[in-house]
């Protein structure tokens, strides 16, 4: 055989398939296996041929993965009977290779081990495909009779089964893999996460969430997570709610919840929960809870809450003597100043007046947060409050040519009286600050069932869908305001939640651009039962 | 009104500065200043004032123990005290006219209108 000359041989129209299912089963350069082994011999014995072979027909060469009566281990595809076998799934017999055109100089045939005879079957791989062959070779001419080519066919359909097994091997071990990825995954994250099954019992536990909640996997195994870990809420009051069993009900994520984790040892970790369904075949069939250690950000959010209430305190003794000195200068007492003084002094005086305004809501939102204020309460006259408000907004309404409207019935609430009327003055200026001149403000009161609802209704430009929650967030402001009443604090809305909120009540916003806004307050009517 | 006289105790210098202007140009007031509660408590010893208007928070002897230091001297146990004080918080309110003072007035004051507040607190016409 001259070199770079290669003896032409049949390619399958699947061969780029087939090779790439015979490599998938993993068995290529592979040492010999019983299993394999044992149905080369049985064909050797129960057909008395001199050679078996089990041959796995590669892109290039062919490559026995059992063989019986030869000393090589493979052979150039170009030089294999197999080569032809696997182009279909009939049985391929050469009686005499020397009478054969096409197989007369092969190297098996021309040199040792001198073949005269091929009987072989195609192997089925993954996907089908023929990756190989079982056959049988003599050194004598022979043809198989049909209970000969039966055998072969049943020892080849065997091997096959073989190649099944292999191929489902190594989707195990591929399994596994992903598995231990998973698993890699599971254990250095720094976040708890547990899974539970659609009982909300817990099954897994990563190592972060057993370091946080000093349960061990086996030990949370087979417990409800939220009553083991969550059943009390961070004031110790026991938990009514269950996000868990929410999620495994409506298959909805809950994210961002704040809770409290009570560890084994009782010691309470505040964290923030997740807890996203598992779905398979359109069921919950359980959840996955990631929970964050929260500590460090709670002590951060509260360092930075202790500096900026005590900046704001520091603030406030300076601002007290400014404001002060420009009031005596602005009113004359200590004299009259030239025009443009006073203009000047005006100027200062009205910064400083925000500046102090800023510094108060800032104190006051600080203690709302940290629950430092307490309502007094009294059976408030509503209606009356509603009255006082427009009418301390009135000459700022008058300025810009906007018109308040109220309407409201007599209405008695158990309230804060000095703290709903900050709520409607804050609501109140905002509608006339956003509102075009000509325009009406309208506020309107009612009682629907326990609540008193109270709606201060605009005809301003309206809030984005995004925005009607996030105003309510501290120095969230939706536009410039017009000039009216002066450039706001951006906290009124916060403060005004707060206290909604100490109420027992809700506060939101509705809105469609164009068409104004409308915030709605409701609080309870009676003092809530303790 | 006649005349009044009055100590006004605050720690904070501009604030005494504002508080003499106040009530001396807007209301026509004697005003006697002193920086801390001790020192308070001699000058008004020895001023004899009709009022006497004292800051809640300073450092030392703060507000309230001045107002024990006054009522322990023989001069100024019956002048009657009114105190400044930042503090909105009911508790707080409470807990300060327990100290047996005349009233109280907000912090930060308005120094157009405070001799009006403190008038109305001590009863004076």
């Amino acid at each position: 055989m001259s070199v770079g000359w290669e003896r032409p041989f049949p390619v399958p129209t699947d061969d780029d398939a087939r090779v790439a299912a015979l490599h998938a089963l993993g068995l290529l350069g592979t040492a010999p296996e019983g299993r394999f082994d044992r149905i080369a011999r049985s064909a050797r014995t129960a057909l008395q041929t001199e050679i078996a072979l089990v041959s796995l027909v590669d892109r290039h060469a062919q490559e026995f993965k059992a063989c019986f009566g030869i000393e090589a281990h493979g052979t150039a595809r170009s030089e294999s009977f197999c080569a032809y076998t696997i182009m279909g799934d009939d049985l391929f017999e050469v009686p005499d290779t020397c009478a054969d055109p096409i197989f007369r100089d092969y190297a098996l045939v021309t040199g040792p081990p001198h073949v005269r005879s091929y009987a072989g079957v195609a192997l089925h791989g993954p996907g089908g495909h023929r990756v190989g062959t079982l056959c049988v070779l003599d050194t004598r001419p022979r043809r198989l009779d049909d209970r000969q080519r039966e055998l072969l066919h049943d020892l080849a359909e065997w091997a096959s089964t073989e190649l099944g097994l292999a191929d489902l091997r190594t989707a195990a071990g591929e399994l596994e893999a992903v598995r231990s990825r998973l698993d890699k995954v599971l254990r250095s994250v720094a976040e708890g996460i547990c899974v539970v099954d659609g009982e909300g019992l817990v099954r897994m536990a990563n190592p972060a969430a057993e370091q946080l909640t000093e349960w061990s996997t086996e030990e949370l195994a087979g417990r409800p997570l939220v009553a083991t870990l969550m059943g009390q809420l961070a004031d110790g009051q026991p938990r009514v709610d269950d996000p868990v069993k929410a999620t495994l009900t409506d298959g909805a994520t809950r994210t961002g919840i704040e809770t409290s984790v009570w560890t084994r040892t009782g010691r309470q970790v505040p964290v923030a929960c997740s807890v996203a369904a598992m779905v398979e075949g359109g069921a919950v069939t359980g959840a996955v809870v990631t929970i964050d250690d929260i500590t460090r950000r709670q002590e951060l959010d509260r360092r930075k809450d202790e500096f900026v209430s005590s900046v704001s305190h520091e603030l406030r003794t300076p601002l007290t003597s400014i404001r002060g000195s420009l009031r005596l200068v602005e009113a004359g007492v200590l004299g009259e100043l030239p025009a443009e003084a006073a203009e000047a002094v005006a100027i200062a005086s009205r910064n400083a007046e925000r500046l102090v305004d800023l510094v108060n809501d800032i104190l006051d939102l600080e203690r709302m947060r940290t629950g430092r204020v307490e309502l007094v309460r009294s059976d408030t006259d509503v209606a009356g409050l509603v009255t006082a408000a427009a009418a301390a907004l009135g000459p700022v309404a008058e300025a810009g040519g906007i018109r308040v409207q109220v309407s409201c019935p007599p209405i008695r609430a158990w309230v804060d009286p000095g703290r709903m009327h900050q709520v409607l003055v804050n609501l109140l200026s905002n509608a006339i600050k956003y509102s075009p001149e000509g325009s009406t403000v309208t506020v309107t009161g009612e009682v629907a069932g326990d609540w008193a609802r109270l709606t201060v209704r605009d005809q301003g430009r309206g809030i984005p869908a995004d925005r009607l929650e996030r105003i309510f967030e501290r120095f969230e402001q939706v536009e410039a305001a017009d000039s009216r009443g002066g450039r706001g604090t951006g906290l009124g809305l916060a403060i005004t939640r707060h206290v909604v909120d100490a109420h027992g009540g809700r506060i939101w916003a509705d809105s469609r651009p164009g068409e104004g806004s409308a915030f709605t307050v409701v609080v309870p009517v009676e003092p809530s039962q303790p | 009104m006649s005349a009044r006289r009055v100590v006004v105790i605050d720690d904070d210098d501009d604030i005494r500065a504002v508080a003499r202007l106040a009530l001396e140009r807007v209301a026509g007031w004697e005003v006697h200043l002193a920086a801390s509660g001790p020192e308070g408590v001699d000058l008004a010893a020895r001023v004899r004032p009709d009022a006497i208007l004292l800051d809640v928070m300073m450092p030392g002897v703060d507000g309230p123990a001045t107002v024990e230091l006054l009522r322990a001297r023989a001069e100024t146990a019956a002048v009657p005290v009114v105190l400044l004080t930042a503090s909105t918080t009911a508790d707080d309110r409470r807990r300060l006219e327990s100290l047996g003072v005349a009233g109280l007035v907000p912090k930060p004051f308005d120094p157009l209108t405070v001799h009006r507040d403190v008038a109305a607190v001590l009863g004076w016409t």
